[in-house]
């Protein structure tokens, strides 16, 4: 097998480096959408029939989901940008860290909150919101269980770096 | 609780070697040579400690020594 200058295999640092591109192309699409926010949701609220809206009131509608908007989209652009340093953290070769494992830790609390923004909105505009509070709750769930296991790995690597 | 301690000074005093010299020929690093002497390391592999009875011509428990922590207290008092 190849291997790369980190001792990994060269496949690893081609898919750190895709992830990296498409976590990048994420953060431009995220800061776009704040940027129109207050467009998008206007157009949002527009473009929903009245009846799924528990606010009756479209003004009222506005403002709660342009809040939870820009809530859940700050939190998205925090996750993004820990992501992306995550990221070059590993392509450096610096994978089982105490820095990386309160990463993981801070993006699964970004996700856990975004979760409760889009349950809100589920709640109070768009019932589809919820099916994606789902989606994001359970990718909380993923990313904790990532955690987990690098912060097992780091003790393990503590443990081996002073076994001589 | 106690604690296991490598007596790496003492025998090394007793041979007359350095810690550079014995490092380089028992085949590891100074720093982890350094690690074993300040009673750092969380464990050894039977061949450093096989490399360190040949150079140092001891045995294991010449060099490894249990002390209970109200003893090391002690002994540190003393």
């Amino acid at each position: 097998m190849t291997k790369n200058e980190n001792g990994g295999p060269v496949h690893n640092a081609r898919n750190i480096r895709i992830t990296r591109v498409c976590v990048v192309i994420l953060l431009i699409i995220c800061a776009v959408m704040l940027m129109r926010g207050p467009w998008l949701t206007a157009a949002f609220v527009r473009g929903i029939k009245a009846h799924d809206f528990l606010l009756s009131d479209k003004q009222y509608a506005f403002g709660v989901t342009i809040a939870i908007g820009y809530f859940c989209g700050s939190l998205a652009l925090l996750m993004l940008i820990m992501m992306f340093r995550f990221l070059g953290r590993l392509s450096q070769g610096d994978v089982f860290t105490r820095q990386n494992v309160q990463t993981l830790h801070r993006i699964s609390l970004c996700c856990i909150f975004a979760a409760g923004g889009c349950l809100l909105m589920g709640i109070l505009s768009y019932w589809m919101f919820s099916a994606l509070a789902a989606g994001i709750l359970f990718m909380a769930l993923i990313v904790r269980v990532v955690r987990d296991a690098f912060e097992r790995a780091v003790s393990m690597k503590d443990e081996l770096d002073y076994t001589i | 609780m106690g604690q296991i301690y490598v007596n790496l000074n003492v025998m090394m005093a007793r041979r007359g070697i350095s810690a550079g010299e014995l490092a380089d020929r028992i085949g590891i690093t100074p720093a982890n040579l350094s690690i074993l002497k300040n009673n750092k390391a969380r464990a050894i592999r039977f061949s450093t400690l096989e490399a360190l009875c040949r150079e140092l011509n001891c045995q294991p428990a010449e060099l490894l020594e249990y002390r209970e922590d109200s003893a090391s207290a002690k002994s540190f008092k003393e």
